[in-house]
């Protein structure tokens, strides 16, 4: 893989086997000697692709067109199918906004867990406590556990830590969606263009057009686990 | 900015530690008594155990039998909460693997540390009570314990590797564990003396959670080295069983996660 490829892919296939099963005792108990219930499901067909490093990449297509299962497999999560490769060069990671928190920690119990497993320090994240508390709007909340917030409290707090991880790769799954308010937006925004972006390697998922039209260098629209077509905003746009 | 080695691996220690950390303390948020609930709960079973011991059910029974009996409890409790724990691992931790590319093994250092300082704080009282009340003494003997609890880390991380990569595919395994954990309960001497029951039966000791407890009450009721032949074997396999465990829960479990 040349220097300047963040990541490649190369012949990506994803079936899943899907198992259904009855909601009865006695149709559990029969489709255990049926050998039915067990169906094939392809996410992903013959995916190839190529991400320059630093480049802001966007993926696009309907609910159930396999964008998700493609970051999964970009960030080594679950495996493609037998013959697909995957090469990264770098540190990759996922971000998006339904995050898991400890609703028994507080917020500053939760950033410090959270940054941690992001990819800081604890003395990094002691330095940046109060300026992630600040950014979120929550310093009056910072030693309240966050099972009394509300979800917009959740998701300013967790884009407010999300935007210190130390990765090389971002893959964004839907990470924009229904952050805070409209003052809230325009801050994250600008926070997140002008420090975050800087120098890294962005795919961003989305369904927001505007958001993909905005910043991607590229976009790959996907219907039913294949890619339709690749290429600038404007022209992966018009056709979906 | 490039990561360097040494920085990544100091993160991680200090993962480990904060979700060590938060899994040992969380339980204790929104109590009154906070954790003064973990010296508190052992110190009460002791007291609990004295009283039901010297007065209601053995009048006759020598009341060391407390702390022998203390011994085999705190030593059972630790594996059995932490392979009950380690069910779900995977499970409650799955946003986290599925998103971040991090080394699965890390859960389970925190998970075993967390459990360990349980068992460590109960350990504490153990010797509190022993000393001011039994008259027992300290020695260096009591070193001995370390390699002990070594072997009962090994095999005990070694069993929640089977048990986190199994319940994915198996959901039926809580509960067929819980099942176990109570047979295993008195097949392991925590309520009866190994002596008596052993005669021809030595191939219990074989069982490490048998071989750790007898050794852990060797060292500090006895004040005796452990014995090495048997605590060898013990290490043997527990080796074994977290070595394969590892293997077993590296491989499967990345195929694994689709199903969480």
């Amino acid at each position: 893989m040349s220097n300047d490829i963040a990541i490649k892919l190369e012949n990506i296939n994803k079936t899943y086997v899907i198992h259904d099963r009855g909601n009865t005792i006695r149709e559990r108990f029969f489709s255990l000697f049926s050998g039915k219930g067990a169906r094939k499901l392809k996410a992903l067909q013959n995916v190839n692709l190529e991400i320059k490093k630093g480049e802001f990449f966007g993926i696009i297509g309907r609910n159930g067109s396999g964008k998700s299962t493609l970051v999964q497999i970009m960030n080594e999560a679950i495996p493609p199918d037998k013959g697909g490769k995957v090469t990264i060069d770098g540190k990759a990671m996922r971000l998006a906004l339904g995050m898991g928190f400890n609703n028994e920690l507080t917020a500053r119990q939760n950033i410090m867990i959270n940054s941690s497993v992001l990819g800081l320090s604890i003395k990094e994240i002691k330095s940046k406590m109060d300026e992630m508390i600040a950014f979120a709007e929550l310093e009056e909340f910072a030693d309240t556990p966050v099972k009394y917030y509300s979800s917009g409290m959740k998701s300013k707090l967790m884009f407010s830590i999300a935007v210190n991880a130390e990765a090389d790769i971002f893959l964004m799954d839907e990470f924009f969606g229904g952050v805070g308010d409209q003052n809230f937006k325009k801050k994250a925004d600008e926070l997140f263009h002008n420090r975050f972006v800087k120098g890294k390697t962005i795919i961003h998922v989305s369904h927001q057009m505007d958001s993909i039209k905005k910043y991607c260098d590229r976009v790959m629209l996907l219907d039913k686990g294949k890619v339709v077509k690749i290429g600038t905003p404007d022209e992966v746009l018009a056709e979906y | 900015m490039p990561i360097t080695i040494n920085k990544a691996l100091r993160n991680r220690l200090e993962r480990i530690y904060l979700f060590a950390n938060t899994d040992y303390f969380v339980r204790y948020y929104g109590s009154k008594l906070g954790i003064l609930w973990a010296f508190l709960n052992p110190f009460l079973q002791i007291v609990i155990y004295y009283f039901a011991f010297s007065y209601l059910i053995f009048k006759q029974r020598d009341t060391s039998f407390v702390l022998y009996l203390f011994t085999g409890i705190i030593t059972w409790q630790f594996f059995a909460e932490a392979s009950k724990s380690a069910i779900t691992l995977f499970q409650r931790q799955r946003y986290i693997l599925q998103n971040i590319d991090l080394p699965k093994i890390d859960f389970f250092w925190s998970l075993i540390l967390s459990k360990f300082w349980g068992y460590f704080i109960n350990f504490l009282i153990f010797l509190a009570f022993s000393l001011a009340f039994f008259h027992n003494s300290l020695s260096l003997t009591l070193l001995w314990i370390i390699p002990i609890w070594i072997g009962l880390a090994m095999f005990t991380i070694g069993v929640c590797f089977y048990l986190a990569t199994l319940y994915i595919f198996l959901r039926d395994l809580d509960h067929l564990w819980s099942i176990v954990i109570m047979a295993g309960f008195w097949t392991v001497p925590i309520i009866w003396d190994y002596k008596i029951i052993f005669e021809g039966y030595e191939f219990m000791m074989y069982n490490p959670l048998t071989a750790f407890v007898v050794q852990v009450r060797q060292v500090t009721l006895q004040n005796q080295m452990p014995d090495l032949k048997y605590l060898s074997i013990a290490l043997l396999i527990s080796a074994f069983i977290a070595i394969s465990g590892y293997f077993f829960m590296k491989y499967k479990s990345k195929k694994a996660l689709e199903f969480l």
